[in-house]
């Protein structure tokens, strides 16, 4: 068959574009972006979980503003209803009463948050920042979640940009200043009766923990949600390193990916 | 005389039509949401589904009263109808509390129906009032030329240039309503020496800013008739006609949103972009006919008359789709105050969503920034290895939904008197339509592209990566503005009837009788191969076909000369439209199990008194539609997936009485009155078979306990007092209060069954609360015209005709027009409330002033 030559296409196309531009009405001019250029913090995130007493719910009635890089969010569904923010100094759980966040809140967007009005709040010494407390429960109060009509209110969006670096460190250095940070360990691997086996339990939607160790034997758990899209997914059986949010629960550390990019594991195990 | 007589006496019982007509009209906007909180905004008021013979879609009904009004009423206008046309339409109530789908509308003799719909073709013609006028509705007075009324009634349009008064009109319009300006001109020449006649009429409405926020509406409508007559009786016609009508939708709303924001007239679907209102739901119809008559006169009481008519066009409603990103409907109910349980954030929602637009209405910026941030790379784009694309992929995008029609229509009838006192028709008719559904991409709204995938399919069907593919050929298609995406298929409708009628009176005694059959099918016709069913959505589907009948029997008796007694009979069957028996036709071509024509039944007897002063029109009714079928599709949340309700056994009651009343109590003023008790009724437990829509799997087969539950929409019982006013042929004034009773919301049938009560024990109160539809407040509505004639000369050849009116004269804003429970149920906590009802309201006072120039 002849193919057709390039000017026939031009053409159709050019008669396409004629037809398109009759046919539709192309009124509507494309919004300026909303992304607010410069956002500027007065308060490290370092500094704001220094307000929090373990086990307490405080509200924050100052006017201060963080400013924060989000490492993570539900884009596998391995997060849920949360963000997690970091700057230079700390990092810290938002928990946000919506699903698909990863459309406004992206890794690697910078986002300001206004605090008063908002509540820092703990959920197994893991430090959260809330709207308010839910006492239906007393005897396990928790923090409520920030509700989607009121996000723009508390939170400004900047610009979109790649995620930070990674803090690389040993299992042993891990301690409660990393929480919520974007962390990655490097000549780790899991556990023998870890390799592959899934990630969670995705039929029944249940999280599931699998050991990561060092070759000097210490470890740290992975936790992975049943609802996580890489959930049904194999560990693998290799060395090597990984990347995650640091989170603990009680004093239980705990690594929590963002997806199976964050695992790289293709050298031998370590003897 | 004789004949003259037979005319008047010919006893077509003004049967109004379709049973479900409310209940039916409420699922098809149901239907329109199908995808309830996936597939796009809320529920739209459907203007092709709110028409009938008298009642028109709601411009139309606008237009009309005032140039019927304008014209005083004349003598053979039945009372009851009358008042129920002008004042009851505005609730749109409909005689009997049927619809139109058993009504029949011939233009030129030519049956216009939509066969999807069994509505008439009304938005070819809408804004063309001047030439369409509907004044040969069949009646207790006349019998229809052109086609049988069995169960329904009919009424032929004549637009032929021959029929058109010579003359010419420019007019001029200015309303709240949907418009703020109309222009129109029409100009007919009457027929030349040489039989030759032409006749055009076009018209331009827009509206400006209308009362409706978020609403503007833009249209043209134009008409040419060109006319030979030949000295051998023959006649020869062309017309050619179109509407080209862009609106925006005003969606239903909920209570907690008029609550919160203070005011009835709320509208989510628009929001602003730059500064501009737009609205996110837009409807656009074309679909210009062109219609060919042949009329053979053999004599002054026999003729034969053929039209054919061609039409092509197309109708859209454009949406927003969404993927992977939040819900941007602002009533959506996650973002309401309800949903919180904690009060004090319930107070923070509440004033944010009062103190902030963007909340309240669509968010376009954040959909553009949103689709400006998503950068995405598609690997084997068109399924070929190595082609990848990387770019800005929609989050969200505007849509278009499409359907494109064409149609062929032919028919013939032939008139004659037997015997100098038998009145007798027949002819034949055939109708083929083909109904074309597909999506393109309006506007990509910042994005470089969308992907071809059917996201509701992600979840269903993760280890098959072909699930999720809308076109299983072209795996992975990269979009662009303007590329047809989504489902692609075809319903072909083929009609053919035949009809006869005939009638007689004799003395004081008359009879007719009407008959039709006809032989209908309709298949759905597959472009796409879809990944969920790579077979069954491709190719044509089996025929479904069905043979169909009508008879009504009538006879009256004339007391004396003003005074007359009628009683008649009819029963139909009608094939169920094909929304109706196709589960889920955009994924597939699977039916109903059973699928079976619906049975109507008629029985009605008045009384009717025509003197000089006092017209007056007693009847009433029995009727029961049997056998009714419906489709209900939304999001199951006891399944947590996508449901299809395949509906069987939908049984209706109808009975009441409707009088009307014109009287003339002073020399220059009538009083007009009118009622209509009615009590409209489903009478049958309803049979449903639940299906999975994207596996197609049977998941149940239950009961829907349906019977003795009120049929909902329009009110049911409604009384019109009012008076005009003559002044010297010039001055004419109309005054009427109405008020409106026993209306109920469209109830979803899914919460009356046993899966979604159990375990609630249906004399508890919250069983009440779930079972019991709610009975909306009755209301009272007032009306008022005013039209001066202005004669420019002795004859009356010029003038300036002006007019003014008003609905809603006491500007109440807080009428409901009508409500619907949505679809979608809290099946987890049986709160009732999770998902709750929506409402339209009435516009508050309104008003459309006209001025027309003859010449």
């Amino acid at each position: 068959m002849k193919p057709m030559s390039i000017f026939q296409h031009r053409n159709l196309i050019c008669l396409l574009f004629v037809f398109q531009y009759l046919a539709c009405e192309r009124n509507y001019d494309a919004p300026p972006s909303e992304i607010a250029q410069a956002l500027s913090p007065d308060l490290s995130i370092k500094d704001l979980r220094a307000k929090h007493v373990m086990g307490k719910f405080e509200q924050l009635t100052n006017a201060n503003t963080i400013v924060g890089v989000i490492v993570a969010n539900d884009q596998s569904d391995n997060f849920y209803k949360s963000i997690i923010l970091q700057d230079t100094t700390g990092g810290i759980t938002i928990r946000m009463d919506g699903i698909k966040l990863n459309a406004n809140y992206p890794i690697g967007r910078k986002i300001a948050i206004h605090l008063k009005g908002l509540w820092l709040g703990d959920y197994g010494k893991m430090i959260q920042l809330g709207s308010g407390v839910d006492l239906s429960d007393p005897a396990y109060p928790s923090l409520f979640p920030i509700p989607q009509t009121l996000f723009d209110q508390y939170i400004i969006k900047g610009e979109a940009s790649y995620e930070p670096k990674p803090i690389v460190l040993n299992v042993t250095q891990l301690g409660n200043q990393y929480q919520s940070r974007l962390i990655q360990l490097n000549q780790v691997t899991f556990a023998l009766s870890d390799t592959a086996k899934p990630f969670a339990d995705t039929k029944n939607k249940e999280s599931l923990n699998r050991t990561l160790i060092d070759c000097n034997g210490n470890s740290i758990l992975l936790r992975t949600s049943g609802y996580a899209s890489f959930g049904g997914s194999n560990t693998p059986v290799l060395l090597g390193s990984i990347k995650g949010i640091y989170s603990v629960f009680g004093s239980t550390k705990q690594l929590v990916i963002r997806d199976l990019e964050d695992v790289q594991m293709n050298q031998p195990r370590c003897k | 005389m004789l004949l003259k007589l037979l005319f008047t006496f010919v006893v077509g019982c003004p049967l109004f039509s379709l049973a479900q007509q409310y209940h039916k009209k409420s699922i098809l906007l149901e239907k329109m949401v199908l995808k309830d909180s996936v597939y796009q905004l809320p529920l739209q008021h459907v203007e092709h589904n709110s028409s009938s013979i008298f009642v028109l879609d709601e411009n139309l009904l606008k237009d009309n009263q005032d140039n019927i009004t304008s014209a005083p009423l004349s003598a053979s206008r039945d009372p009851y109808k009358a008042v129920a046309a002008f004042q009851f339409g505005a609730m749109r109530m409909q005689s009997k509390g049927l619809g139109n789908a058993y009504a029949t509308i011939t233009v030129n003799g030519l049956p216009m129906m939509d066969p999807s719909n069994g509505s008439g073709q009304w938005s070819s013609w809408t804004g063309l009032n001047e030439v369409f006028k509907t004044n040969e509705v069949s009646s207790v007075f006349q019998q229809n030329s052109y086609a049988a009324n069995t169960l329904g009634e009919s009424a032929n349009i004549d637009i032929r240039a021959t029929k058109q008064k010579a003359g010419s009109s420019f007019g001029y319009g200015f309303s709240n309503r949907l418009y703020t300006h109309r222009i129109s001109f029409t100009h007919h020449t009457g027929v030349s020496l040489k039989g030759w006649a032409f006749s055009m009429s076009a018209t331009a409405r827009n509206s400006t800013q209308s009362a409706i926020p978020g609403v503007a509406n833009k249209g043209y409508a134009y008409y040419f008739s060109i006319d030979k007559n030949f000295l051998s009786n023959d006649f020869f016609s062309l017309s050619f006609f179109g509407a080209n009508m862009q609106t925006d939708r005003q969606s239903s709303i909920l209570k907690e949103s008029v609550k919160l924001l203070n005011t009835e007239h709320y509208n989510p679907s628009w929001g602003f972009q730059n500064g501009r209102v737009r609205n996110a739901n837009q409807a656009s119809t074309h679909l210009p006919v062109l219609l060919m008559t042949h009329e053979h006169r053999l004599s002054n009481q026999t003729f034969m008359q053929t039209s054919i008519s061609f039409s092509k066009g197309m109708r859209f409603n454009t949406g927003l789709d969404w993927y992977h990103t939040p819900d941007p409907r602002p009533d959506y109910y996650r973002y309401l105050p309800s949903y919180q349980q904690d009060p004090v954030l319930k107070e923070q929602e509440t004033f944010a969503i009062q103190n902030n637009t963007n909340l309240q209405q669509l968010n376009w910026h954040r959909f553009y920034e949103i689709n400006n941030s998503n950068i995405e790379k598609i690997d084997q784009v068109d399924g070929i290895l190595g082609n990848a694309v990387i770019g800005k992929r929609a989050r969200y995008i505007l849509e278009n939904r499409n359907n494109a029609i064409q149609r062929f229509q032919f028919a013939t009838c032939f008139q004659t008197v037997i015997g100098g006192s038998i009145f007798f028709s027949t002819g034949i008719s055939y109708h083929e339509q083909n109904s074309r559904y597909y999506k393109t991409v309006n506007d990509l709204l910042g994005a470089d592209f969308y992907v071809n995938w059917n996201q509701f399919a992600e979840s269903a069907t993760p280890n098959d990566p072909q699930g999720i593919q809308f076109d299983v050929n072209k795996p992975n298609r990269i979009l662009g503005m303007g590329d047809a995406f989504g489902y692609d298929y075809t319903i072909k409708n083929r009609r053919t009837a035949i009809w006869l009628q005939a009638s007689q009176q004799i003395n004081r005694f008359g009879w007719s009788i009407a008959s039709e059959f006809s032989y209908a099918s309709f298949w759905r016709s597959g472009a796409i191969s879809n990944g969920l069913f790579p077979t069954s959505s491709i190719g044509e589907s089996q025929a479904n076909i069905f043979l169909n009948k009508g008879f009504k029997l009538s006879l009256n008796y004339a007391l004396d000369g003003r005074n007359r007694v009628y009683l008649s009979a009819a029963v139909k069957t009608r094939p169920p439209s094909p929304d109706n028996v196709f589960l889920s036709p955009r994924t597939r071509d699977t039916q109903q199990d059973l699928i079976e024509s619906e049975n109507g039944f008629i029985a009605e007897m008045g009384y009717l008194l025509q003197s000089q002063k006092i017209k007056c029109h007693l009847s009433t009714y029995f009727l029961s539609i049997q056998q009714g079928m419906d489709v209900l599709g939304f999001y199951h949340d006891g399944y947590n997936s996508f449901m299809n309700y395949g509906i069987n056994g939908i049984g209706q009651l109808h009975y009441g009485l409707e009088f009307g009343i014109d009287a003339q109590i002073f020399p220059n003023m009538n009083l007009q009155a009118a009622t209509a008790i009615g009590n409209h009724v489903f009478n049958s437990r309803q049979f449903a078979v639940v299906t999975t829509d994207n596996t197609a799997a049977i998941m149940d087969q239950l009961f829907i306990y349906a019977k003795n539950y009120p049929i909902g929409g329009a009110p049911q019982q409604a009384f019109s007092f009012g008076f005009n006013y003559r002044f010297n042929y010039r001055w004419f004034f109309t005054l009427s209060t109405n008020f409106f009773d026993r209306q109920f919301l469209s109830w979803n049938p899914i919460r009356r069954t046993a899966e979604a009560l159990y375990p609630i024990i249906p004399a508890s109160d919250l069983g009440k609360k779930l079972l019991q539809p709610e009975r909306l407040p009755a209301k009272y509505l007032v009306n008022a015209f005013i039209s001066r004639r202005i004669p420019l000369n002795k004859s009356g050849s010029q003038l300036f005709d002006i007019s003014l009116s008003i609905t809603n004269l006491l500007n109440k804003q807080d009428l409901t027009l009508s409500g619907y429970e949505q679809l979608r149920f809290d099946f987890d906590n049986k709160d009732p409330n999770k998902f709750p009802p929506k409402y339209f309201y009435l516009q508050g006072l309104n008003f459309l002033c006209s001025i027309n120039y003859r010449f």
